[in-house]
Order: structure tokens, then C-alpha cells, then sequence
């Protein structure tokens, strides 16, 4: 395992900060590089903590002490981008309050946030399989699924070794031009983003379940080798659905979000999602019903909600159940 | 003057958060033109939400004193992003979100991409032209100017010509502008003027009374308003290009002094800028001078840098 320090973030009161990338080297002649990242928003400690528990499955590996594995090709992971960001315990680095995640291709001559997009994407130009580990913002809260963009055969081949049920293909926007896994895209790098849980807490149960299934993809793309990988394991449906065919469920009335479901919930029409409560009467003003049956992959956390606020997201019906991995 | 609310959403525990616009008619029944002047995109730069209002006080004293000088419409949003203003804040408090990163967007998620749609909607629908007035950030102090992509120069910089700014700068496309309102408006074919000018959370009343004058030369030109005595002596803005400005940035994390209040004057090569200091132990790190002879249109005012933070913006040009 190398830990290179790829760009110094220096301090005016201190030790300079560093960005981090974790590298494992396959055996042989690798060809192949996979690149992890996480942590592009402070507060996404779920992302953070699967990369982190890569990093330790992966050590195992290379010193010896996990005897089912072997490592073929190149795994990069970087686990925490915006470091300054993480310390101070935001979303963004109050400094310049810019969204990392919005200030791709960077430039490396720029300011702090512009010279960190640049060394990452510099660093991950060379990738031949790209994976952005994501949560949703404090206000929501993601069961595990993947985002993609225009998948091909391949990239959705390579989706399926991922155990998750359902796969949101994202519309092309301005805000997605911006964003690190657009230049993995239009770089023709196949990326997928993983997207679970909610900002500012580690749900270790999605973590498992994703950390489990990055280490089958990487056994199913020969990144790993293993001495006793089931067949029965390596693939599940998934269900690929646009954007636009995602379920939006909005209130009418503002007050205090309740919530009756769980992300990951199988709906049924009409099915209570939740109900919003008059802050000043208590009384329920509103119940948050499904319109149409479909799984629940968004949800409101943050329960102060405005008048017509996105609710929850439902993937739709899919062809394939949620097989279990 | 008409007021509309044009976006409305109830509030769990308080008021509705509204989008509010004044307008003021033309004084027949066919408008020559239309005009909206928008403020407080960004909650903390308040010299564009006094602009407005500003405007507001001007064209009020108007309506009553001549009011056949209206030919036009012209409409005002002097609060676009009340809640950030409310707060003072750049973002839009509750989600983080700045609002004029969020314009365009065909599928809106959040309170603030409506909020951002319902604005972009109203303004594309009754405007042929528009001014977004924009205060600088928290951290460099800006002269009144102009920006403008280079895509949009041709119909753009006569425009800026008229706006009695101390400088029009065109500058290249990139990623991040197609977010903007500016750059959303041009493309919707209402010719969009972003004016840039002072600091975050100050008023500099010479800078807006300044470009107050120019909207009003502004619209005189396009014959929105017909002044009996319209502004006089308005000055013709530098118009720079990207090869003209010299950024200059700190090269060390540490605390940036200049010895200049403002920016808006002319320096020579060599002369010296500010200096930065190690906040620890006291030592000059570093003695920044102008690369070039030229007009410092920007200069920082926020003492912290890093490496690679901007200090200073200089036009070589006379």
C-alpha cells in the first residue's frame, strides 16, 4: 500500500493539509486502474467509511493475511477530497463555501477548491473503471442505488456486480458538466456513483452491503482474483431507469415532515409515505401518499419542510425484483 | 408602480417566502421595449439589492414628476433570493445552495431551483433586456464593471457601453456561467448585462449612485424612458479583454495587507501592492508588486489567503 500525498493544502496557522491517494499495485504487469473517491463533500461520512474499510480489506490483501483474494490489477482510492472541508465539519470549506463537486475540470494555478478538482482529476484521467461514492444532502436520505449516465452494455454489465437493485441514469444538465464523474464521462472512462445513506452520520449497515458488493465487481472486472467466489454471487438484476421516470412526491402544506416509510420500502399506490403536522396546531394537515407503486429510493430526513418540497423519490416498478445479493 | 408577487411558498412557522416585483408601465398601451433590473441574487451582496431600490425611488419620483417620460416597461426584483438576504448569506441558508448555480435546470429538486425557475420564467416572459446586479464575494473588493462572455460580446458590449461602469470585461466561456441567470437569459434571447461591483455585505453609495446615472443613460438609449433632462458626462468604460488583465494571486497561506483602501486607480510596474504576513511569528512572507503598469479594477480585502488566492486584477489598459 502507497500513501501519496498528491497536492500540499497549506495552512497559514499550521501543519499543511494533504490530499490522499491510497494506491495498491496488482501483481505482474496491471493494466487495469480502478479508481475510488469519496469524501468530495465534507459531510458524506458513509462514502468515507466504505473507502476506508476498502483500504483495510485491500491491505489485508496485499500483506498476505487474506489468502482468498489476490490483487491483478491497480486500485487507487481517495478516501477524503475535500479535507479542509471534513475538518471543519461542513458540507463545504466555509472559506470559499464553493461546492467541490461543482468546480470540475479545476485548474491548477486556481484557488484551493480549483487546484484539489484538478489533482484529482489529473490523477484519475488514467482510470479504466471509475467509482464515485456518494450520500444524499442532510435534508434526504438515499437507500443504496446507482447513478449512471448512458450506460452502455458494458458499464451496465459491470453495474450488475454491484448487488444494488435499482440504477437512476442522470440527464444531462449544467450542474452535471461540473461535477468530477462528467469528466470521467466524457473522458470515456466508465464511472458508475453510488449514491446511500444521508450526510453526516455512517449507516454501517449500507456500508457492508457496498463494500461487499465493490469487492465482487472488482473480482467480476479481474481486478481481484478469488480462490472461492460463488458464481451464484457475481451478478444481480438491476433495474435502469431514467431520471425523468422517477416517482417526485411534493406536499401541499408546509410544517413538520413525519415519515411512515423506509427508504428501500416497496410502495404500493396509495401507500402512506408520511404526513405533515401544523407547527402551531399540531393538528395533520396532509398526508404524503405513493401516486403510483415503486420502490422508495429517495426520502425527506430534514422534517422542517416549505410549501411543494420534494418529499421522496420512488424508483418505478422495475422488471426485476430486488433479488437479494 | 405595480407590485406582483411572482413566486410564493408557504412557510412552515412564518411568513411566505416571496419573489416580489415592481414594475412600472409604459405610459400608452404598447411598450417599446421592456427592461428588468434583478438584485440579491446572492443574499449578501447588497449593493445590487440597493440598486434597486435605489431604482425603485428614482423611477417613483418619475412617475409622478413626468410620467410620460415611460415608454417601456421596466421591471424590478429587488429581492430575487429573499431568504438568503434575510440571513446575509450567499447561499440560500436552509439547503446550502447558491441560487445562481441553480438556473435552467428543466427538472427542479429543491426549494431553490423553483424558487431559481420561477425567476428565469417571469424575467424571460416580460423582458427584452436585463441587468443582474451582483455586489463582489466576501473576499475581493471590484470597481464597478461589466462581465461579459466572449459568445455574447458582439450584442452585449454596445450595451455596456451606456452603463457609465468604470470597465466592460469579455472573457471566454466556461462551465460554470451556464448556471448563471446572466448566461440562461442570453440564451433565451433577453440581452443580459451582469454588473459586478464593491464587496459582499457593503454599500459603496458613490458606486451605485454611479450606476444608478448609467441605468437611467441606459434606458434613455434604449428609449424605455424619455428624460427630459437625462444623465450627462457618463464615461465610456475600459473595455479590456482576457489577454489585458493581469491576475496576480499569493503565492503563501498567510494574512494579505495592501496599503490601497480600494481599488480604482492606476498603478506602475513595480509598484508595490501589499505584502503577506505569517500570522504566527509575525514575518513578511512575501512583498506582492504589479507585474504591470495598468488600472487595478480588483484588490482583495479579505486578509486570509491561500496559495493561489486571488490579491489583485489589473487592466493594462489606459
Amino acid at each position: 500500500m502507497l500513501i501519496e500525498k498528491i497536492l500540499s493544502l497549506p495552512s497559514p496557522v499550521g501543519d499543511e493539509n494533504h490530499l490522499c491517494k491510497i494506491s495498491f499495485s496488482g501483481e505482474a504487469t496491471p493494466e487495469k486502474t480502478l479508481s475510488i473517491v469519496s469524501g468530495l463533500h465534507g459531510d458524506q461520512l458513509t462514502s468515507l467509511y466504505i473507502s476506508s474499510c476498502l483500504i483495510r480489506f485491500l491491505e489485508t490483501i496485499v500483506l498476505g493475511k487474506n489468502s482468498d483474494f489476490q490483487l491483478k490489477e491497480n486500485v487507487q482510492i481517495f478516501p477524503v477530497v475535500n479535507v479542509n472541508a471534513l475538518e471543519s465539519g461542513s458540507r463545504h470549506w466555509p472559506y470559499d463555501g464553493l461546492d467541490l463537486d461543482l468546480a470540475f475540470p479545476g485548474n491548477d494555478c486556481g484557488e484551493t477548491s480549483e487546484k484539489i478538482a484538478r489533482a484529482l482529476l489529473s490523477h484519475t484521467a488514467d482510470s479504466t473503471l471509475a467509482l464515485m461514492l456518494k450520500t444524499a444532502s442532510a435534508h434526504y436520505h438515499d437507500a443504496p442505488h446507482i447513478q449512471c449516465f448512458r450506460p452502455d452494455r458494458s458499464l451496465k454489465k459491470t453495474a450488475r456486480t454491484l448487488g444494488l437493485a435499482k440504477a437512476k441514469e442522470l440527464e444531462d444538465s449544467s450542474r452535471l458538466k461540473l461535477q468530477l464523474f462528467y469528466q470521467w464521462v466524457i473522458s470515456d472512462i466508465p464511472a458508475l456513483i453510488i449514491s446511500a445513506g444521508t450526510a453526516g452520520e455512517i449507516n454501517t449497515d449500507y456500508a457492508n452491503q457496498i463494500v461487499k458488493g465493490i469487492i465482487n465487481l472488482m473480482v467480476q472486472s479481474g481486478i481481484l482474483s478469488a480462490n472461492s467466489h460463488s458464481e451464484a454471487e457475481t451478478t444481480a438484476p438491476v433495474n435502469f431507469f431514467k431520471s425523468k421516470q422517477e416517482q417526485k412526491i411534493r406536499n401541499q402544506l408546509p410544517g413538520l415532515f413525519i415519515a411512515h416509510a423506509n427508504v428501500g420500502d416497496n410502495l404500493q399506490e396509495g401507500q402512506k409515505i408520511g404526513e405533515v403536522q401544523d407547527i402551531f396546531s399540531g393538528a395533520i394537515v396532509e398526508e404524503i401518499v405513493a401516486k403510483q407503486a415503486g420502490t422508495l429510493l429517495t426520502l425527506r430526513r430534514h422534517p422542517l419542510i416549505y410549501e411543494n418540497e420534494l418529499i421522496a423519490g420512488l424508483a418505478p416498478e422495475g422488471k426485476t425484483g430486488i433479488w437479494p445479493f | 408602480m405595480q407590485t406582483q408577487t411572482i413566486a410564493s411558498f408557504k412557510s412552515p412557522a412564518g411568513p411566505p417566502l416571496q419573489i416580489v416585483k415592481q414594475t412600472f408601465a409604459a405610459c400608452k398601451p404598447k411598450a417599446t421595449r421592456r427592461i428588468s433590473f434583478i438584485g440579491g441574487l446572492h443574499g449578501d451582496e447588497l449593493e445590487g439589492v440597493y440598486l434597486c431600490a435605489q431604482l425603485i425611488r428614482i423611477l417613483q419620483g418619475l412617475k409622478e414628476t413626468e410620467p410620460e417620460a415611460f415608454l417601456g416597461d421596466i421591471h424590478i426584483y429587488p429581492a430575487s433570493n429573499p431568504q438568503s438576504i434575510s440571513n446575509g448569506s450567499r447561499m440560500w441558508p436552509f439547503y446550502s445552495v447558491d441560487i445562481n448555480r441553480a438556473m435552467g435546470k428543466e427538472d427542479a429538486d429543491s426549494l431553490p431551483d423553483e424558487f431559481a425557475d420561477c425567476l428565469l420564467k417571469d424575467i424571460v416572459k416580460h423582458s427584452d433586456y436585463a441587468v443582474d446586479f451582483h455586489g463582489s464575494n466576501l473576499q475581493l473588493h471590484e470597481v464597478p464593471q461589466i462581465r461579459i462572455l466572449e459568445e455574447f460580446s458582439r450584442k452585449l458590449v454596445p450595451l455596456a457601453a451606456l452603463s457609465n461602469v468604470d470597465l466592460v470585461w469579455v472573457h471566454p466561456s466556461a462551465g460554470v456561467f451556464e448556471t448563471t441567470l446572466g448566461y440562461n437569459l442570453n440564451v433565451r434571447k433577453v440581452q443580459t448585462l451582469v454588473i459586478e461591483t464593491g464587496i459582499c455585505l457593503r454599500i459603496h453609495q458613490d458606486y451605485c449612485d454611479q450606476i444608478c446615472r448609467g441605468m437611467l443613460n441606459f434606458m434613455q438609449h434604449l428609449k424605455i424612458l424619455k428624460l427630459s433632462n437625462p444623465p450627462e458626462n457618463m464615461q465610456t468604460p475600459r473595455l479590456v479583454k482576457p489577454s489585458e488583465v493581469t491576475l496576480i494571486t499569493s503565492n503563501h497561506a498567510g494574512l494579505f495587507t495592501s496599503k490601497f483602501d480600494r481599488p480604482g486607480i492606476h498603478v506602475q510596474l513595480g509598484e508595490k501592492l501589499g505584502e503577506i504576513t505569517h500570522p504566527l511569528n509575525g514575518s513578511i512572507l512575501d512583498e506582492i508588486f504589479a507585474p504591470s503598469e495598468g488600472f487595478l479594477f480588483t484588490l482583495r480585502k479579505h486578509p486570509l489567503v491561500y496559495p493561489g488566492a486571488p490579491v489583485a486584477r489589473i487592466a493594462n489598459v489606459d
